[in-house]
């Protein structure tokens, strides 16, 4: 099979590299570029273990594939922390409890990032629709939820929303 | 990883037609459905045509009474936008659920019709809008209405060579009440069990219209004139509305079959097109 180059922007960084046409972006993600904080769960788009941002919006890598992402503006996991300071959905979600074995939390973190970017104050029931593409087998979802809260007053306290 | 194929990301409508005019390829567009199935053995190593890129398919305008809708348009743009919401709520209403998030931002219009599958959430909705297709193949363009591109579960009446370029749908009234309700397994990340899309016209507390489009119930999506027949002229009333769906349910043992199924679907599907009657009338003027 010809080789593909691929050029796409993760966490910031342009990247380019040459791979398998027949790669979905959690591929390249994970297995060609190395960045190993997405998740591969079910890869069918049911569990939402590797969501990323993609153009400023949440999606399963699993269901992309690397040859649409070309161009595209990715984060993942790795791209919240800055200089070794967690951001503060990370902060929430540790002060919270809404971590325990830790598979589905990149996922939960992004899609929680997808919505605190849109909406500032979101009601319990808009975050947990938001995250309703995400499963977590362990926590029961009540302390994640808090998180989240808990996150968007954060956010709000650092940069007040102007308007409504 | 994906058993091994090809993706060309075409860069216009032309170069899509002519790879699909040779064969043994398949659309890819938001990829919900298809990546997945090429999981399967049966469509593992499908070279694929990328059409994400070709400018111009994810556009939605207005011109008098019409909508157009790309193909591309995803089920978040369809939420998302202010001519939908005034002109055919309908299909916000039959998209809200679908899927999850992660999905909606990808899963297109144009994919839900063509992948064809019986639980698709936007169809009923666009059947009982009477939507039309244009699609494009190499020897130009041809305008169908959507009950005559779906023929069967996962089957269309797509011409090899042929790609949908445009979803045109004509505003609803803005008296007009609708519905749509969507049974699922749970709230979210549920394909549908059945679902319905209804539209309700009313004129001095009489019923002038009614649109009755069920989803998984019928052999291909379609209205059921013989419910539908039944509120013309009539007052709003419970037991109207659950005699049209008791039509509705007679109708699929008939066209589908006795199936192990049926003795749930059938009070179930009646309940549905009740309740969504009901629910399209409340918002009637």
């Amino acid at each position: 099979m010809k080789k593909m180059t691929l050029r796409l922007h993760i966490n910031g960084e342009s990247i380019t590299r040459e791979c398998e046409p027949a790669l979905t972006l959690l591929d390249f993600i994970r297995d060609v570029v190395g960045l190993k904080g997405t998740k591969r769960g079910c890869e069918i788009g049911e569990c939402g273990a590797c969501t990323v941002i993609m153009d400023g919006e949440a999606v399963n890598a699993c269901m992309v594939l690397a040859a649409q992402a070309a161009d595209a503006h990715i984060t993942t996991i790795e791209g919240l922390s800055s200089s070794g300071k967690l951001h503060s959905i990370q902060q929430a979600f540790v002060e919270k409890g809404a971590i325990q074995c830790g598979f589905c939390t990149p996922g939960m973190i992004l899609s929680a990032k997808a919505l605190l970017d849109r909406v500032s104050s979101p009601t319990r029931e808009e975050i947990r629709r938001a995250l309703a593409g995400n499963l977590c087998r362990c926590t029961g979802y009540v302390q994640i939820i808090d998180a989240i809260e808990h996150a968007a007053d954060m956010l709000r306290r650092q940069d007040p929303p102007t308007g409504k | 990883m994906l058993a091994e194929f090809n993706v060309t990301r075409v860069k216009d409508i032309e170069e899509a037609v002519a790879l699909m005019a040779k064969g043994g390829h398949k659309v890819v567009a938001g990829g919900t459905d298809i990546i997945p199935s090429l999981r399967n053995m049966e469509n593992a190593g499908t070279d694929l045509v990328d059409i994400t890129a070709i400018p111009g398919l994810d556009n939605i305008t207005e011109e008098k009474n019409t909508v157009y809708i790309g193909p591309l348009v995803t089920f978040t743009d369809i939420l998302r936008s202010d001519i939908i919401r005034k002109r055919c709520p309908l299909l916000q209403k039959a998209l809200e659920n679908a899927g999850s998030v992660q999905i909606r931002n990808r899963a297109t219009v144009g994919g839900n019709i063509c992948n064809a599958s019986p639980a698709a959430d936007s169809v009923p909705a666009l059947v009982a809008l009477d939507a039309r297709l244009e699609i494009t193949g190499p020897k130009g363009f041809r305008e169908i209405p959507v009950t005559s591109f779906i023929a069967g579960p996962k089957r269309t009446n797509i011409a090899e060579g042929e790609i949908l370029t445009r979803i045109i749908v004509h505003s609803m009234e803005k008296t007009e009440g609708y519905s749509f309700l969507k049974l699922g397994r749970r709230k979210a990340l549920a394909i549908s069990r059945m679902n319905v899309a209804v539209v309700i016209a009313l004129e001095n507390g009489k019923i002038i219209r009614a649109a009755i489009s069920p989803g998984s119930v019928m052999p291909a999506p379609c209205r059921i004139k013989k419910a539908e027949d039944l509120l013309i002229d009539k007052a709003v009333s419970e037991e109207i509305f659950d005699a049209a769906g008791r039509e509705v349910a007679g109708l699929m043992l008939k066209k589908s079959g006795r199936r192990w199924s049926s003795e749930y679907k059938m009070p179930v599907i009646q309940a549905m097109v009740r309740r969504a009657l009901m629910e399209a009338a409340r918002i009637a003027k």
